[in-house]
C-alpha cells in the first residue's frame, strides 16, 4: 500500500485543466484535505478547484510544495499566532514577487483554498505595500476608485489630519 | 487550453484588487498588518476600507477606539501602547505610560521618580483614542468621556466631560487646575511641590 507521501490527486481548475499533485502538497489546503476525507478514494476523482485558475493554482501549489514539510497549523486563534510583517522568510518574499494581479489572485486563492499561511504571506506582502502610504498613494498603487463625494473625503480628512504629521 | 487574465483589461472579470477589497476577511487581514498610522489614515481610500474600520472590533482595537483584553493588548501599537498619542510633551515631562493590572484603571501616565499625576481617557472615536491597552474594559464605559487625573498614586477627580472647545478640565473651586486640549494634545497644568495647583494665567 502506498504510503500518504507518495499518493497523488487529480485537481481541476476553474478553467479545466487537470492538474496531478503529490497528495501532502495539496493537503496543505484545509479545503482539498476536507474533500479527500469525504471522497474517502484519493487519487480516482478529479477534485474541482472551483475558483482558481491553472496558472494560479500551479503557483499555489508549488509554495504548497515548499512548505509541504512544515508542521500542521496550529490551532491558536489569531491572538498570539500573529506575527510582525517584517517575519516573511525569504523564500516567500521571493514567491511573491509576482505582478499584482497575480499577487491578489492567489490571496484569494489562499482564502477559498484555506491554506491559512499562505494567506497570511500575502495579506502582510500587501500590508507591506501600504505601510507609510497616504490615501492617495494607496489608490493609486492598487488602482482604487475613490468612491467618497469631496464632502465626506474632507470631513474624514479633517478628523484624522492631527495624525498625519506624528 | 487554458485562459488566463494576465491583463485585466478586456476581461469581464473584476481585477482581483476588487474581489480582494470586498473579501472582508482578507482586507481586515491585511489592514491590521498595518501600523497605526497607516492605518488611522487609510480609512479616507475608499467606503470599502471606511466601513471594515467601523465594523471590525479588531481594527478599532487596532486603533485604540476601543480597549482590546490584556491577551491581546500588547500586538497593537508599540506593545500596546497608542504610538499616536506618544506625544512629545509627554517626553518633556517625563511621564511614561504606566500599565496597571489591577482592575481600578489605569491608563495613565505618571513621572518616573513620583507618582502625582496621571490620567485616563477611555473614548471611542479618532480624538478619543485610548492611550494604552490592556486594562479591564467597562463595556458601558466606551464612548464616554472619562479623565481621570491621578495624585499621589490615587484618583484626585474624575468623571469629566469634553467641553465644547475640545479640553477636558479639572476645576476646583471654580479654578482651573489642568486643563488637557485633546485636539492639540496639549497638557496644562501648574505643580508646586507635586501637587497640582491652579493655573497661572496667560499659560
Amino acid at each position: 500500500m502506498a504510503s500518504e507521501g507518495e499518493q497523488t490527486v487529480k485537481l481541476v481548475s476553474s478553467d479545466n485543466v487537470e492538474i496531478v499533485t503529490e497528495r501532502k502538497v495539496a493537503e496543505r489546503s484545509m479545503l482539498i484535505k476536507n474533500m479527500i476525507e469525504d471522497l474517502g478514494a484519493p487519487g480516482e476523482e478529479p477534485i474541482p478547484i472551483m475558483n482558481v485558475s491553472e496558472a494560479v493554482l500551479r503557483k499555489v501549489l508549488e509554495w504548497c510544495t515548499h512548505h509541504k514539510n512544515d508542521p500542521a497549523p496550529s490551532q491558536d486563534d489569531d491572538a498570539d499566532s500573529r506575527k510582525k510583517t517584517t517575519d516573511i522568510e525569504d523564500w516567500d518574499q521571493k514567491f511573491m514577487q509576482v505582478d499584482q494581479e497575480m499577487l491578489f489572485e492567489i490571496i484569494l486563492a489562499a482564502n477559498y483554498m484555506d491554506i491559512k499561511a499562505l494567506l497570511d504571506v500575502g495579506c502582510k506582502t500587501v500590508a507591506n505595500m501600504i505601510k507609510g502610504k497616504s490615501p492617495e498613494e494607496i489608490r493609486k498603487t492598487f488602482n482604487i476608485q475613490n468612491d467618497f463625494t469631496p464632502e465626506e473625503e474632507d470631513q474624514i480628512r479633517r478628523e484624522n489630519e492631527w495624525a498625519e504629521d506624528r | 487550453m487554458s485562459v488566463v487574465a494576465e491583463d485585466s483589461a478586456g476581461s469581464s472579470e473584476p481585477p482581483a484588487i476588487q474581489k480582494l477589497i470586498h473579501t472582508t476577511e482578507i482586507l481586515e487581514k491585511v489592514l491590521l498588518e498595518l501600523d497605526t498610522k497607516t492605518l488611522l489614515l487609510s480609512q479616507r481610500v475608499c467606503k470599502t476600507f471606511k466601513e471594515i474600520v467601523d465594523d471590525s472590533m479588531y481594527l478599532q482595537e487596532a486603533l485604540f477606539f476601543r480597549q482590546a483584553p490584556a491577551s491581546r493588548a500588547a500586538k497593537y501599537g508599540e506593545g500596546g501602547v497608542n504610538p499616536l498619542l506618544t506625544w512629545p510633551w509627554q517626553r518633556e515631562l517625563g511621564l511614561k505610560p504606566i500599565y496597571n493590572t489591577s482592575t481600578e484603571p489605569a491608563q495613565f501616565f505618571a513621572f518616573p521618580d513620583e507618582k502625582p499625576v496621571g490620567y485616563t481617557v477611555r473614548m471611542g472615536s479618532w480624538r478619543r483614542m485610548c492611550f494604552i491597552h490592556g486594562v479591564p474594559s467597562d463595556e458601558n464605559d466606551l464612548g464616554t468621556e472619562i479623565v481621570k487625573f491621578y495624585e499621589n498614586g490615587a484618583i484626585r477627580k474624575e468623571g469629566f466631560d469634553l467641553d465644547s472647545d475640545g479640553c477636558v478640565r479639572l476645576v476646583e473651586g471654580g479654578l482651573e487646575l489642568v486643563r488637557f486640549d485633546l485636539m492639540s494634545g496639549k497638557f496644562f497644568w501648574d505643580r508646586v511641590g507635586g501637587r497640582i495647583v491652579p493655573r497661572r494665567e496667560g499659560r
